[in-house]
């Protein structure tokens, strides 16, 4: 019981806090060029309680454990950026590096891995687009709440690939997207998810990667690509028609078109994992 | 004739040497073979209220020399540690994974023995020191062995205890023992 209670305090309540704590500071300072940096502080958590629940270490040995250490990157990426130009070019460079270093060179994956750091540096580049694009256009606890589910999305596809040190690390991951979602439900009338959404677009995106690269597990392709394709639903509450929907429809619309690949891709991922289900 | 008698006693002596290289009778002095075809290396995994076991199908090493008293001789063996096995499935593939092996980061782990010395205590007969090489950790471990010596082949059986997290498995702590008994039962011929 200890056990699990650490793995709930330090695994999501405690990096669900401070990321609460760090954007609502920021809201409250009425600065708006503090936030950003303020969400880098938000990702802390993600290495620090990772490694004190030995998730990961602070000098990574393995490609997935950067995961932590990119996304806050991320973050101090769109805080030094002056303006959208710049922090595009950043962000071309920045995933080109970050699929270098996520996509570990096994001999397994030898032959696959030109392909998978191609896919890597596009998947990444085109979440940090969206995040960045949605977190400046929606305001308010919906997009949070939205990329919350996600976050747990790719938690669960980690655990179903028999990956749990990653699974808790999204975890941490989702505990810091609840804390957005509470500080966003307070301060609705300011963007505080664009100071996490650099952070979140690489997590995301790595730990899908993570689960895929670092296990043998059968689970197929597909459910990982309905899982990428979770938050990106997202898009569509942008839709003529949609967008000019009461906020709580477009809400309930939103969750309800993430709910589609994510319970597709998670049931497929689901039913290889319990074809095995005695384990430890 | 003197020279005759010489010529003959040197190419007998060449001669017996071949030979006795050629069929690799014992007392050779070249080094035992240890493959997973006549050996074990077995594991025993606990957690509060069961257990699991399992093994390595792929392992090869090696006794040298494998002739004379085995105190004298040095064991290594190379593991490939994807070769890990279970009695379930889907554990086979999480022990694999990051949370425990790491098997495509360290697709290999290694014993190498410093010493063998003569210990007897209980069933064991000797106590086995060396450098095991596990996760990206090397440590030095120490375990009583029964080792039976014959002319033709040297026998080893041990039941010991690591602690995981000194190799740094770590996952799971309070779900999983740190504990873990392996098993070995190796058989090595002695050419």
């Amino acid at each position: 019981v200890t056990e699990y209670l650490k793995d709930l305090g330090l695994g999501f309540l405690l990096p669900g806090l401070i990321c609460f704590d760090c954007l609502a500071g920021g809201a409250r300072s009425g600065r708006p060029r503090l936030l950003p940096f303020l969400g880098i502080l938000a990702m802390v958590p993600l290495a620090f309680f990772g490694a004190c629940l030995e998730l990961n270490t602070f000098a990574p040995t393995e490609s997935w454990q950067r995961l932590p250490w990119l996304a806050a990157a991320a973050c101090l990426l769109r805080a030094l950026s002056p303006n959208n130009t710049i922090n595009g070019i950043l962000n071309t460079l920045f995933a080109l590096g970050a699929a270098w270093l996520l996509v570990p060179d096994f001999q397994r994956l030898e032959a696959e891995r030109p392909y998978w750091l191609g896919a890597s540096a596009l998947l990444l580049l085109l979440m940090l687009w969206s995040a960045g694009s949605w977190s400046t256009k929606l305001r308010g606890p919906g997009l949070p709440l939205l990329l919350f589910l996600a976050t747990l999305a790719a938690s669960l596809l980690a655990f179903f690939v028999s990956f749990a040190k990653l699974a808790q690390l999204g975890g941490i991951a989702a505990g810091c997207m609840a804390g957005c979602w509470l500080a966003a439900f307070f301060y609705r009338d300011q963007p505080l998810t664009s100071a996490i959404a650099p952070g979140w677009a690489v997590f995301f995106t790595g730990v899908v990667l993570g689960a895929r690269l670092n296990t043998e597990s059968e689970v197929p392709l597909a459910s990982f690509a309905l899982v990428v394709a979770t938050p990106l639903t997202i898009w569509l509450t942008f839709l003529p028609g949609v967008r000019t929907m009461k906020p709580i429809w477009r809400l309930a619309l939103g969750i309800a078109l993430a709910a589609v690949p994510a319970a597709l891709g998670l049931f497929l991922a689901g039913q290889v994992a319990l074809a095995n289900m005695e384990e430890w | 004739m003197r020279r005759f008698v010489g010529g003959l006693l040197i190419l007998g002596i060449v001669g017996i040497v071949s030979l006795s290289e050629a069929s690799g009778l014992p007392g050779d002095g070249g080094p035992g073979v240890i493959s997973a075809d006549s050996s074990k290396i077995e594991w025993v995994g606990t957690k509060p209220g069961g257990k699991h076991n399992g093994g390595f199908k792929t392992f090869t090493g090696k006794l040298e020399p494998a002739t004379g008293d085995v105190t004298a001789s040095k064991i290594t063996v190379d593991i490939q540690t994807g070769s890990i096995y279970s009695d379930v499935g889907k554990l086979t593939n999480h022990l694999k994974s990051p949370d425990f092996f790491s098997t495509d980061t360290y697709p290999k782990a290694s014993f190498v023995s410093s010493k063998i010395e003569k210990a007897a205590s209980g069933d064991s007969t000797h106590k086995i020191t060396g450098t095991l090489d596990l996760h990206g950790v090397k440590k030095e471990i120490s375990f009583p062995a029964k080792i039976v010596e014959t002319p033709e082949s040297v026998q080893l059986k041990s039941t010991f205890k690591i602690d995981r997290q000194d190799f740094d498995i770590k996952y799971g702590p309070g779900k999983v023992d740190n504990a873990v008994t392996i098993k070995l039962d190796v058989n090595i011929p002695r050419k």
